[in-house]
C-alpha cells in the first residue's frame, strides 16, 4: 500500500479534532435549549443542527481513532515524501519507527531556536526508534526530507512486539539507540 | 378583611403536578438527556483546558466518550423526548402566527367549534390537537412527526401561507378510530344507513359535524417565499 503522507501530525494536535470539538460543543448546546423547553423552534434546531452536528463529528472522530490505531499497528507500511517535508516534529508523540528505502533525511534538533543537524541518512537505515527507548514516547529530534524519500513505517505496537519475541533484535536497536546518545546526547 | 390582605402577602405556592399528569419516563429519559448534553459540554471544555496534561491513551477513551457515546445517548434521548413533547398543544402553539389562531379557538370557552368541543369536553384528555392529527398506528405516528417537521422549515423559513391548510383532506378514519363503537354512534339510524359510505369517505363526517375550527383569516404578507 502506497500513502502519501504531508505534515503528519499525531492525533491530539490534529485540528480536525478541534472541529470536532466545536460542532460537539454547539450539540449539546441546542439539546441542552430543546430539553429545558421544547418548542417547534428548539426542536427544529436539534433536528436540523444538533443532530447532524454530533453525528458527523462521531464520524469523523471513529475515523481519526481507526486511522490512529491503523498507525500503531502498521506493519512496513510504506511512505513517501517529496524533499523538504518534515516527517515528524521533536516533541511530538510517537507512534512509528520508519526505516529508509530510498533517498536522504536529515535528523535536526532545535535549541534555543537554531536547528543543529545532527545526523543525515540513507538507504538501510532507520530513525524514530529513540522515543521507545529514552524518552517518554516524544521525538527527540525533528526530522526532514532532503530528497524524495521512500520510507517503510512500522507501527509503535508491532515494533515492541518484535523487541519483545526477537532479543537479537532488541539488542541491535538498543545499541544503536546507546550510540546516538552518546554521539548527540538526548 | 385580614385575609384579603394576607392573599397580597403570602407567595403563592407552586400547584405540584398530580401523578396522572406527569409522565415518569418521559421526565427520566429528559433528565438523561439533559446530564448528558451538560456532561459533553463540561468534558469538552476539559479536552480543550486539559488536553496537554492527559496521556495518549486517556486522551482517546475521553475522546470516545465525548464524540461518540454521548452524542449517541443525547441523540436517542433527545428525539425520544422532543417528539414525545411534540404532542403536546404548547408546543403546537408555539408556532403561534400559523397554530396560535387554531389553539385560541379550541381553548375559547364561547367558540362551538368541534375542536374546542372536544377540548371543553375533555373528550379528548391530553394533547389534543395531536389526537385528532396523528393517524392512527405506527406509521400514523411517523407520518405526522414527518409532516410536522416540514411544517417547522416551512414555519422557520417564513415560506407558508395563511390560512394554512392541511397536507391532505382530513379523512374519518381520524374520527372513526375513537367514535365508530361507541353508543352515541352506533345508535343512530343515519349512521347505521350510511355506515358503508362514511367508512368509505364519501360521506365526510365534517360536512356534518363541522367546521373543526374557526376559519383562519387570510393574511397577504404571510407568504414570502
Amino acid at each position: 500500500m502506497r500513502t502519501l503522507t504531508v505534515g503528519k501530525k499525531p492525533f491530539a494536535a490534529n485540528p480536525w479534532l478541534r472541529v470536532c470539538e466545536g460542532l460537539t460543543l454547539i450539540g449539546f448546546l441546542l439539546t441542552l435549549n430543546s430539553m429545558w423547553h421544547t418548542t417547534g423552534l428548539s426542536f427544529t434546531l436539534f433536528v436540523v443542527l444538533a443532530v447532524p452536528s454530533l453525528l458527523l463529528s462521531a464520524t469523523v472522530v471513529l475515523v481519526l481513532l481507526i486511522d490512529d490505531l491503523r498507525k500503531r499497528y502498521s506493519l512496513f507500511e510504506l511512505e513517501e515524501y517529496e524533499p523538504g517535508e518534515v516527517v515528524f516534529r521533536q516533541g511530538d508523540l510517537a507512534d512509528r519507527v520508519y526505516f529508509i528505502q530510498k533517498g536522504e533525511v536529515e535528523v535536526i534538533r532545535t535549541v534555543e531556536d537554531k536547528e543543529i543537524v545532527l545526523a543525515r541518512l540513507g538507504p538501510g537505515e532507520f530513525f524514530g526508534e529513540m522515543a521507545f527507548f529514552v524518552s517518554d514516547g516524544r521525538r527527540t529530534a525533528s526530522v526532514r526530507t532532503s530528497t524524495p524519500v521512500e520510507l517503510l513505517a512500522l507501527g509503535k505496537e508491532n515494533f515492541t512486539r518484535l523487541l519483545g519475541a526477537v532479543p537479537a533484535v532488541q539488542k541491535e536497536f538498543s545499541l544503536k539507540a546507546t550510540e546516538r546518545i552518546k554521539a548527540h546526547g538526548r | 378583611m385580614a385575609a384579603w390582605l394576607s392573599s397580597f402577602i403570602t407567595p403563592v405556592q407552586p400547584v405540584a403536578p398530580l401523578p396522572y399528569e406527569v409522565d415518569p419516563v418521559l421526565v427520566w429519559l429528559q433528565h438523561v438527556s439533559l446530564g448528558s448534553a451538560l456532561a459533553g459540554i463540561v468534558l469538552g471544555l476539559f479536552l480543550v483546558v486539559g488536553q496537554r496534561r492527559l496521556g495518549e491513551n486517556s486522551l482517546k477513551w475521553l475522546c470516545v466518550g465525548q464524540f461518540v457515546l454521548l452524542p449517541m445517548l443525547v441523540i436517542a434521548m433527545g428525539n425520544i423526548v422532543g417528539l414525545q413533547q411534540a404532542k403536546k398543544v404548547e408546543f403546537c402553539q408555539s408556532c403561534h402566527r400559523t397554530m396560535g389562531f387554531f389553539v385560541n379557538d379550541m381553548q375559547d370557552p364561547n367558540s362551538q367549534a368541534l375542536a374546542a368541543l372536544h377540548y371543553r369536553h375533555r373528550w379528548s384528555p391530553e394533547d389534543q390537537c395531536y389526537a385528532c392529527h396523528a393517524s392512527y398506528g405506527m406509521f400514523g405516528d411517523v407520518r405526522a412527526k414527518w409532516k410536522g417537521l416540514q411544517d417547522f422549515l416551512k414555519y422557520y423559513t417564513g415560506t407558508y401561507k395563511i390560512p394554512v391548510r392541511m397536507h391532505a383532506p382530513y379523512v374519518n378514519a381520524e374520527c372513526l378510530k375513537c367514535h365508530e363503537r361507541t353508543p352515541k354512534f352506533t345508535d343512530s339510524d343515519y349512521h347505521a344507513g350510511a355506515l358503508l359510505e362514511i367508512r368509505s369517505g364519501e360521506l365526510r363526517c365534517l360536512d356534518c359535524h363541522g367546521p373543526a375550527h374557526a376559519e383562519q383569516v387570510r393574511d397577504e404578507n404571510s407568504h414570502r417565499r
